[in-house]
């Protein structure tokens, strides 16, 4: 204790002062796109070349979900400090799996780890049969379903709840957070902003932001894992889940440097512009609102603005490479004399 | 002065009616004064949010200088441990934030003291230098006088070749009541308000006159810190990009986004421009390769030393968006129009609320509630609506 009492008063303008327990939160954001997980029970068993129904049941989502469970608990079980989040997407919604929001199932304080599994399996496993079932029903009146999912929403919400956390944290307890995506569906471009926004504030929040996907490789959840400096894993075999969860995403941030550890992905940052949404290494930027142009315009079309005068310094460097005065004069002047030695060799060519 | 401060609207605080404060607090049912109190603290943190004023033009490419009093008054006691050490405490926090909401910003600092201006860091993108620079003047003693022509001065010959697109801008943190010049500073002024420098001034001790002048003629604000969190609101408001001057042209910047190269590019020889002033350059680490010239940098966002190219990823461009399209502030419900029948849980942090004490809050766009905190979250922090993110229909 003596020991704590001085620390504090040894370092007190450093964030981690009188830090004496810490606790960890995982929120695992878990991708329910529902044409993606059937279409992954009819191909996967195909692939592998199995037919029969039992074959293709280790591509269904609730033999994932199984394999997910055993990741979760093992999480839980390494530290008695560490608590689990469960967050679903499904198409643009987004739920809180766990801890429940429905009043029936109300958390029952039970101390024994095993009755904390229970809970937190069984708590998923019917928030999800909950919304499939809805979302079923619905699917039926139109039968549009689409392979994107937005878990921007989902990733906010997890942001807030890991804020709440550490604001109501006692004194001295210090709470990191850490976020897995695991995505199954393609990516939806139409947030970026909300997902830059989410992005920085993990990043500021200090919470690494790992992603396991299973579907096609996702730009997005890349620059996330490579902004906050988490890990991206893509798993071609969703039947085999777990060892991946168990051996890449178990350990926190602070443990991981000890082990080896996936290599990080290289990341496309180049822009795409306004105009034509094209990948641009060299653009033109609005000095007003940032937005980008593949070609120089009069006017911006976002705020609006119109430009004084096109790239002046560009035009600078054009000039000959002396002093800086001549250099700017000389494009004014040169000019101007062409143009009187034209009048001139027009007169000549007329007397 | 005095037709300057005759002008004014506002007169200085002490001329006004006596502000009975006390009588705002009331007591509740149970005597007790905690709920009203903190009706007025959720009071001031929400104003902060409704004042911003959103669609104005900002001056998003920001050059910022911070000129520091390091004179005597410094060592005054009235904040604590003193003046000095709290402002650059302060201070450290402001240049992080700075650069978190203004990646393509640069920053310089000046400090003056015994009648002299100095230069601590030149205009530049670069946060751990800054950082590490305002940490060294922990050391150091303020002496003397401090003179705000000259610190004026030495900004200004910088900012007055910033191109006229971006915004240029001054805060002086200001602890003296006096100012040692060598010539008129009215000249300084007019000069900085024809070269469109916006000049903002925090003062620490009490209102002098000629700040309120200067801060006046160049649109700037003008700030007395009553204590210590009055100071790092007073500070932290300039985090914000300020709204653009009336003579601003618009142009558009030419810009590259340099992709980094993987490692197996780098068995080729290459070391890093930022690194080669130091004693051990930096070889075959991975880096940002200009698109125009091929020069490697080790982080971005920077301006190319060969071919003057501005640097930057989209990531930090797209994290200025959120000045100019910030979230809308949210309703505010009251305990009566909530009925009993919806959920009573904020819907970002689940927090259970009990409607006649937290209040909620509601999203105009997408109609959710949140708790209060999840509110100042929202809009201080995380600048997206949680439930509109997930919202096809308004997308971002």
């Amino acid at each position: 204790m003596a020991m704590t009492g001085l620390t504090t008063l040894g370092s007190s303008d450093t964030g981690a002062a009188g830090v004496e327990s810490i606790s960890n939160i995982l929120v695992v954001i878990l991708d329910l796109n529902i044409s993606w997980w059937s279409d992954q029970m009819e191909s996967g068993a195909i692939r592998n070349g199995v037919s029969s129904s039992h074959a293709s049941q280790q591509y269904s989502l609730a033999f994932s979900l199984d394999q997910i469970f055993i990741f979760l608990n093992s999480y839980l079980l390494i530290q008695p400090n560490n608590k689990v989040v469960v967050l679903g997407c499904l198409e643009s919604q987004s739920y809180f799996l766990y801890p429940p929001t429905g009043d029936a199932s109300g958390p029952a304080i039970n101390d024994s780890r095993p009755e904390a599994f229970r809970m937190v399996n069984e708590a998923v496993l019917n928030s999800v049969r909950n919304i499939l079932t809805r979302e079923l029903s619905k699917e039926t009146q139109n039968s549009e379903s689409s392979h994107e999912t937005v878990f921007i929403g989902a990733l906010s919400r997890s942001l807030c709840y890991i804020h709440r956390l550490q604001r109501e944290a006692p004194k001295g307890q210090l709470v990191n957070g850490r976020v897995l995506v695991i995505e199954t569906g393609l990516d939806s471009s139409s947030h970026y902003m909300h997902f830059i926004n989410t992005i920085f504030t993990a990043q500021k929040m200090n919470i690494k932001m790992d992603a396991c996907v299973l579907g096609e490789d996702s730009v997005l959840l890349q620059q996330a894992v490579d902004l906050t400096g988490g890990l991206y894993v893509k798993v071609d075999n969703a039947a085999g889940i777990a060892q991946v969860l168990n051996t890449v995403f178990l350990l926190d941030a602070d443990e991981r440097s000890k082990f080896v550890v996936p290599e990080r992905v290289q990341v496309d940052y180049r822009a795409a512009c306004f105009c034509h949404q094209k990948l641009v290494e060299v653009g033109f930027v609005c000095s007003v609102c940032l937005s980008v142009f593949c070609v120089p315009g009069p006017m911006c079309t976002t705020c609006n603005s119109v430009f004084k005068y096109m790239l002046p310094q560009k035009q600078k460097r054009k000039g000959p490479l002396t002093n800086g005065k001549t250099a700017e004069v000389s494009p004014s002047s040169q000019p101007a004399k062409r143009k009187t030695g034209e009048t001139q060799r027009e007169r000549n060519g007329n007397s | 002065m005095a037709a300057v401060d005759e002008s004014d609207q506002q007169g200085y605080r002490w001329e006004t009616e006596y502000e009975r404060t006390w009588e705002v607090l009331q007591e509740d049912s149970a005597g007790s004064l905690t709920s009203s109190v903190q009706d007025v603290v959720q009071g001031i943190k929400r104003r902060r949010l409704l004042e911003k004023k959103p669609n104005l033009r900002l001056g998003m490419m920001r050059h910022l200088f911070i000129i520091l009093d390091l004179s005597e008054t410094m060592r005054d006691q009235d904040l604590k441990p003193n003046r000095l050490y709290c402002v650059l405490k302060l201070l450290e926090k402001f240049i992080a934030e700075f650069f978190d909401q203004n990646p393509i910003g640069q920053l310089g600092i000046i400090t003056t003291r015994n009648k002299r201006a100095d230069r601590l860091t030149e205009l530049a993108g670069n946060q751990k230098k800054h950082i590490e620079a305002v940490q060294s003047l922990k050391t150091t003693t303020p002496l003397g006088e401090p003179s705000l022509q000259n610190s004026l001065d030495v900004a200004a010959q910088t900012l007055r070749h910033i191109p006229s697109h971006a915004s240029r801008e001054i805060v002086v943190i200001f602890g003296s009541l006096t100012s040692c010049d060598p010539g008129n500073i009215y000249d300084t002024t007019n000069m900085l308000r024809e070269n469109n420098v916006r000049c903002s001034v925090v003062g620490l001790s009490a209102e002098v006159s000629i700040c309120k002048t200067l801060a006046k003629e160049t649109s700037g604000e003008y700030g007395i810190s009553l204590d210590e969190s009055h100071l790092r609101d007073l500070l932290m408001a300039h985090v914000a990009p300020p709204p653009i001057g009336p003579n601003s042209e618009y142009f558009l910047i030419r810009m590259g986004f340099p992709q980094q190269k993987a490692h197996e590019r780098l068995d080729e020889f290459s070391f890093c421009l930022c690194h080669l002033d130091q004693p051990e350059p930096r070889y075959g680490q991975p880096g940002y390769f200009c698109p125009v010239c091929l020069s490697k940098y080790c982080e971005l966002p920077v301006e190319c030393k060969v071919c003057g190219l501005t640097l930057v990823s989209a990531p930090h461009l797209a994290r200025s968006y959120h000045h100019l399209f910030p979230v809308e502030p949210f309703e505010e419900i009251t305990p009566e129009d909530v009925s009993s029948s919806q959920n009573q849980r904020c819907f970002s942090c689940l927090v259970e609320t009990h409607s006649d004490k937290v209040a909620l809050f509601k999203c105009k766009a997408c109609q959710q509630q949140f708790c209060i905190d999840c509110d100042l979250f929202i809009h201080e922090v995380l600048h997206s609506c949680p439930g509109c993110a997930g919202n096809p229909a308004k997308s971002g």
